[in-house]
């Protein structure tokens, strides 16, 4: 292998992890948005929950669709591997992005709201489940047997994939609920600040748990905690969490809406850097690595080229939509 | 033979049905974002706020549409992983980095432009808000120029080699400029604005014919129509020029699209079969009309040109005839019809019949007009058929085997996938129908007071 190929595998390593960083985040979310509909009652406070992310939620969704095919142009074998091995919970998935999808968009038009709600909040829940249970699944490992699968097409369904879709369920709940903080005023504000509180306690408890028990599961993950500069490189995500989440209590005690929001996203981010930091250079744990799934070089270049100049674009205008539409949303 | 609880027949029909059924949506999405973008400059250019009333009208339907696009065309990109397991592995390097173009420049740029379009009246400046509309319509169509270079590819793959079964790449710009795309792709873009101008006349047509809002949609009604007096006779010569492309570098698939078994010897003119009775498994038509010279002349422009016929090739390397045969037979009926439409109708303008005061009385042409609508769609999706049935048996054509490239899943799980699919997709139709149906009924919003532009003409931000 040369020192080129490893190098590109690096950089689309690097790259993916970031887009789903932001797919984990900002896509998380609107997922969580959409879980916390669930949890009211008046179609008024649903409204304004739904108006909240009406500009956002499709470009944060399509940061999946990005990482899908960067996935399958940058290590097609490990997107063919994955996504017939993980076929029941993408479909799950998928179903789940329907749903939410043209009930985002015809929630306004409709008589019967409620049903509409309804149908964008279980959608929301089942696309968030489903994205647990697959990434689950792949933490855990997809014992390979001569290039397959080995362990039937169940495999993705086992204890830790549970934990880990709670767990990320926690993680999107708190971005949801962080953001209808910043977005929102009045009882939904309330509900949020709630909502808030309750998902930062459980993921204090549930990401240390998470990132044990992977460890236990995988001998390699166990070596690089306990080496010398690894220790530093994982853990100092993890004390950077740890001091945000505090800070994100001093905000939520003062009512400080900004750093309510901003504090929860970084908890969350830095919860999930650590997990991405600790899994490298290993892609789909036990035993395939980077180097061996990535594309051929010049599949990696000439993307590493298009993308390059789009990521940056695509950063901006994002961005800029989001600067558009700042501010509280619109009561009712 | 048992193919229903073959996985790999499954995935196929799924696929199959999917892209039928999601295809039906981006067509619109492209076209009407042009017109959107249209709309818009005409109204900047003139501050008549029937072109804004038109904008908010049209840009209601595109939201209810693209909806629908973009949650049908989610699942045809992890498809490829789920069920093609052994495809993706054997061309990812350059299929993917092709889907992860499309994502990247074009599926996100539509994603977020879309809303600072909808509901960024009030909060951007109008040349800003123009540029929006743009960039939705930029998005769209760089969407379809990326799956059409990744479908051309599997038709005519090129720039590289397939070594071990998986494809090498050598050369990006002859894999991307495929022999295949420039007629693919512009075959296919024009086809959406076609269905598109249909569909807005169409649409326009009814309002015509129930004699509501007149003057409003007469606008639509023409605006459509000159456009398709250029877009309606291109289509044809583009068709034309895909049919000698595929000729060219699939002869097979013309060979199935035309029901001809036999090469016509040097000296002789091939015949074109306009209606025939395959009989594949006896290699041969049970009775055909032909027209002689026809399929020389329209291949080759020469009387007695050499055409392939399927003889020729090895019975399994020879695709599906039944359906290709008949899928052409529709799709060229439903072109020249919409051809035909638009000359009648230009002949109806020529004598004063499209006026305010006479327009609604001719009932004939707006119910041709409300036919068209249902026949440019048929077109487009006899056209896939074509060209997908076509490429058979190959998934890419003379490298890999369709039967090579499914995943190798319980046929059970494909099975549920497959229903899960056919019961929300057909959720999905009626869901749009009723939506959509409701906002024809109600009509334009005239009263929406225009952001930027007065009555006095002054512009303000």
């Amino acid at each position: 292998m040369s020192a080129l190929h490893s190098d590109l595998a690096l950089v689309w390593y690097l790259l993916l992890a970031l887009v789903l960083l932001l797919v984990l985040l900002l896509d998380g979310l609107d997922l969580g948005v959409g879980v916390l509909t669930l949890f009211v009652n008046q179609e008024e406070q649903r409204g304004t929950m739904l108006a909240s992310v009406s500009t956002i939620w499709h470009a944060n969704q399509t940061w999946l669709v990005v990482l899908g095919a960067l996935l399958f142009g940058a290590f097609p074998v490990v997107y063919g591997l994955a996504l017939s091995t993980l076929y029941l919970p993408v479909a799950l998935m998928l179903l789940g992005f329907i749903l939410r999808g043209v009930s985002a968009e015809y929630y306004d038009q409709a008589d019967n709201q409620r049903l509409w709600g309804l149908a964008f909040g279980l959608g929301s829940l089942s696309a968030t489940v489903a994205l647990g249970l697959g990434l689950g699944a792949l933490l855990a490992g997809l014992p390979l047997d001569g290039g397959r699968v080995s362990g039937g097409s169940w495999a993705w369904l086992s204890p830790f994939s549970v934990a880990a879709t709670l767990g990320l369920l926690g993680s999107f709940v708190l971005s949801g609920a962080a953001w209808l903080v910043l977005k929102t005023g009045g009882p939904v504000r309330e509900k949020a600040l709630r909502a808030v509180r309750a998902s930062a306690f459980f993921l204090l408890i549930a990401a240390p748990a998470l990132i044990i028990w992977s460890c236990g599961m995988h001998p390699f993950l166990t070596a690089k905690w306990l080496a010398w500069p690894g220790l530093l490189v994982s853990s100092l995500p993890l004390a950077l969490a740890g001091v945000c989440f505090a800070g994100l209590v001093v905000s939520l005690a003062r009512g400080w809406d900004p750093g309510c929001f901003w504090l929860a996203l970084l908890t969350n981010l830095l919860l999930l850097a650590a997990l991405a930091g600790s899994i490298y250079p290993v892609v789909v744990p036990p035993g395939l690595t980077i180097f061996q799934a990535a594309a051929a070089d010049i599949n990696l270049e000439f993307m590493l080229v298009g993308v390059g100049i789009m990521l940056p674009l695509m950063l901006a205008y994002n961005a800029y939509q989001y600067w558009v539409f700042r501010g509280k949303v619109d009561q009712g | 033979m048992d193919l229903v609880f073959d996985a790999t027949f499954l995935s196929r029909l799924q696929f199959a049905l999917t892209t039928m059924f999601h295809i039906l949506w981006p067509l619109l999405s492209i076209g009407l974002s042009i017109f959107l973008v249209v709309l818009e400059v005409l109204w900047m250019r003139s501050k008549n706020p029937v072109y804004y009333h038109h904008f908010r009208f049209w840009s209601l339907l595109f939201l209810l549409n693209f909806a629908v696009g973009v949650v049908s065309g989610i699942p045809l990109e992890f498809q490829f992983g789920a069920n093609w397991e052994r495809f993706s592995v054997a061309t990812g390097g350059f299929f993917g980095s092709i889907l992860g173009f499309e994502a990247t420049m074009a599926f996100m740029l539509e994603a977020a432009f879309l809303y600072l379009m909808l509901f960024g009246w009030k909060r951007l400046p109008p040349k800003a808000h123009l540029f929006a509309t743009c960039m939705v319509a930029l998005g769209a169509s760089l969407s379809a120029f990326w799956i059409m270079v990744a479908n051309s590819w599997m038709q005519t793959p090129a720039g590289g080699y397939f070594a071990d079964g998986k494809f090498v790449t050598t050369d990006y710009w002859r894999a991307i400029f495929n022999p295949d795309l420039p007629w693919g792709f512009s075959h296919m873009w024009v086809a959406c604005l076609e269905t598109s101008l249909f569909v807005i006349g169409g649409v326009s047509a009814y309002y015509l014919l129930r004699g509501r809002h007149q003057e409003f949609f007469l606008k639509s009604f023409k605006l459509a129509l000159l456009a398709a007096v250029f877009i309606a006779p291109f289509q044809v010569w583009l068709g034309d020029g895909s049919g000698r492309a595929v000729a060219e570098y699939q002869p097979t698939k013309l060979g199935a699209i035309e029901s001809t078994w036999e090469t016509n010897p040097p000296g002789e003119g091939a015949p074109w079969h306009a209606l025939a009775w395959p009989e594949p498994e006896l290699q041969r038509n049970a009775w055909s009309i032909d027209i002689p010279y026809g399929l020389s002349l329209l291949i080759t422009r020469s009387f007695t040109g050499q055409v392939k016929g399927l003889k020729e090739f090895p019975r399994q390397d020879q695709p599906p005839v039944i359906i290709p045969y008949f899928a052409f037979r529709v799709m060229l009926g439903a072109g020249f019809g919409l051809v035909l439409l638009m000359l009648w109708t230009l002949w109806a303008w020529r004598k004063g019949r499209l006026k305010l005061s006479r327009v609604a009385g001719q009932k004939w042409l707006l119910r041709a007009w409300l036919l068209a609508i249902p026949a440019a769609y048929a077109a487009v999706e006899t056209g896939w058929i074509i060209r997908e049935v076509g490429r058979q048996p190959w998934v890419i054509f003379g490298h890999l085997r369709t039967m090579n490239a499914s995943s190798l899943l319980p046929a059970s799980h494909v099975a549920a996938t497959l229903a899960m699919y056919l019961l929300i997709y057909g959720a999905l139709l009626g869901v749009f129908l009723f939506f959509a149906w409701r906002v024809i009924k109600k009509g334009p919003d005239l009263s929406l007071t225009p952001p930027y532009y007065q009555a006095d003409g002054e512009g303000k931000p």
